[in-house]
């Protein structure tokens, strides 16, 4: 099936977001019946993340959850087309792997040739798979994007601060929010020097050992008296 | 050794009340002194009465401890009857380090670093009493809080506040019933929160059958081992002297005796104020002997430790003190001529 002016035109009021307009039911249902037009949605998502210098990486996994969660969904028979599209998402993710990748490609420039090229080579079940890919991932940016404005909406001021300063991860031109992890860094002795000691750590752990036998207070200190002992990460071996 | 106590404690949280009326009627351990503790004493009162519970009383429970953003739960059980106490620690997270203290030996095992400390272990009934120093203290105010909960148990709230920087504030959660602590926390000078313990559940069984305190034999075989020095040169030897101590410390003892961090006898000062205690180990070591440790301030927690070189010893200052104390306190040392 040829595409013609309107469909494209379609295609971009989909992406901007322009929805509106739209038979949107009608119109992701041709695309997805469409493998120029799924080609040309892919092509349209790679060179706006071109443009905006945002990394070119998909995260497969989430975009798999996302397509099988579609597939899964009976409400949305007019999407469920594209849900096959998992497998050869995966196959983009090993290509990624071997060094050969779109994200290196495109990155080189000439994003919309190289990848009128690749889908030329490899037909339908690459084009398939990477239209879903695009929409399964825009419907992840929708829903991250969403949550991010969910979650900033009592300080906006704060949360674009964070935006701006967070990388790229995940799908493309998308940003998610920081988060500061709990690290675990260990219960030992801290000291000015920049690497542990180990025989200066066991010297004061049988010090601390004998202090609390000795202690007349160990019970009124609060800790149970050998709780720090346990508590305690040894020098690993190889440090 | 790794033990699992999901059935037992299951067990025991149905069995308490029976254990705990059993306990009372037997009168086995002093808990009825520790149940008399329930009423209108004062917070030193409670504390005291805290401490005799901990030493006294048989429990076991899981509890957490928070320390430097990191959380620890472990797994206690303890025992006392006429012969002294038995405990048994376990980290419940990470590698699975073990304390085991019975009547005559600690034993630390940490097997992600295949090492074990053994050292000698003394009954508490021998150390020396310092309940009046705690009456009269100076250093502290004592005060009641709030009544609260803790591991579904009412408990007192008791704070500790010191009077000056070179000593930590306290704030205890005691067990109305029992006068077991179930939570406390260490409190820098800032009014922070720097160390917390506290009991998740806990249980005092009338009996804990002796195997639960055996140390593990032939699986630490192969690791690294600290064992303590018996010969024992003396005691009460007065080889220290302090040229000032921060306001409310004192002198409680003083030994002179042989320990594995040292081939030669060690000077053990131990100093309290009636809440906190400091050890100072003195190492008659000439500086070109002394071993490889790290000079000045470590830290682990609330727990610091000072360590000083002198031409002809180390000194080493290990209390649950602020950092200011145990330095003061490591430079104010001089050693007998």
């Amino acid at each position: 099936m040829g595409m013609n002016y309107d469909d494209k035109e379609t295609l971009s009021q989909l992406m901007d977001g322009e929805w509106q307009d739209l038979d949107a039911a009608q119109s992701v249902k041709a695309a997805c019946a469409d493998d120029e037009l799924k080609s040309t949605w892919a092509r349209y998502h790679l060179i706006r993340d071109v443009i905006r210098n945002d990394e070119i990486s998909v995260d497969t996994s989430l975009v798999s959850r996302i397509s099988q969660a579609i597939e899964d969904e009976p409400t949305y028979t007019n999407v469920s087309a594209i849900g096959g599209a998992a497998s050869a998402i995966e196959s983009g993710s090993t290509d990624k792997k071997s060094g050969s990748g779109l994200s290196g490609s495109l990155q080189s420039g000439d994003a919309e040739s190289r990848a009128s090229r690749s889908s030329a080579s490899q037909p339908s079940a690459w084009k398939a798979g990477f239209g879903g890919a695009a929409i399964a991932a825009c419907m992840a940016l929708a829903t991250v994007v969403g949550l991010n404005a969910w979650q900033s909406a009592p300080d906006s001021g704060a949360s674009a601060q964070t935006i701006a300063s967070s990388p790229a991860v995940g799908v493309p031109g998308v940003v998610l929010p920081e988060v500061e992890y709990v690290s675990n860094k260990g219960t030992f002795w801290v000291t000015p020097e920049a690497k542990r000691n180990a025989e200066a750590e066991i010297r004061l752990n049988m010090m601390l050992s004998a202090h609390i036998e000795r202690s007349p207070t160990a019970e009124r200190s609060g800790m149970l008296p050998y709780s720090r002992l346990v508590g305690y990460d040894a020098v690993a071996p190889e440090q | 050794m790794s033990t699992s106590y999901g059935p037992a404690v299951q067990l025991l949280n149905i069995r308490v009340a029976c254990a705990s009326l059993a306990w009372l009627c037997l009168a086995c351990v002093p808990l009825s002194q520790a149940l008399a503790g329930t009423g209108t004493e004062s917070p030193e009162d409670l504390i005291r009465e805290m401490s005799k519970a901990l030493t006294n009383l048989n429990y076991e429970g899981q509890f957490v401890h928070v320390q430097n953003g990191n959380i620890e739960s472990m797994s206690i059980v303890h025992s006392s009857d006429s012969g002294g106490e038995l405990e048994y620690m376990l980290s419940l997270n990470g590698e699975a380090r073990e304390v085991f203290r019975n009547r005559s030996l600690v034993t630390c095992i940490w097997p992600g670093s295949k090492s074990v400390i053994v050292s000698d272990s003394k009954a508490r009934k021998i150390l020396p009493n310092i309940d009046e120093s705690l009456a009269n203290s100076e250093a502290y105010a004592f005060s009641m809080d709030q009544p609260d909960r803790v591991a579904g148990v009412d408990t007192h709230v008791i704070n500790i506040k010191p009077v000056d920087d070179f000593r930590y504030g306290y704030r205890f959660w005691v067990d109305t019933n029992t006068t077991m602590l179930l939570r406390s926390m260490l409190i820098d000078n800032d009014g922070n929160a720097i160390e917390q313990v506290m009991f998740t559940n806990i249980s005092y069984p009338e009996n804990i059958p002796a195997e639960r305190f055996e140390t593990p034999g032939e699986s630490v075989q192969e690791y690294k081992t600290q064992m303590p020095k018996k010969t024992i040169v003396g005691s009460e030897q007065n080889r220290v002297d302090f040229e000032k101590l921060p306001m409310g410390y004192s002198e409680i003892s003083e030994t002179y005796q042989s320990m594995p961090i040292n081939d030669g006898p060690v000077s053990h000062v131990m100093l309290s104020d009636g809440m906190a205690s400091v050890s100072v180990y003195v190492e008659y070591v000439v500086k070109s002997e002394q071993p490889n440790v790290s000079l000045g301030m470590s830290s682990m927690g609330g727990m610091n430790a000072f360590t000083h070189s002198l031409p002809d010893a180390l000194i080493t200052v290990v209390g649950e003190v602020p950092p200011a104390t145990v330095e003061a306190i490591a430079l104010s040392v001089r050693l007998a001529e």
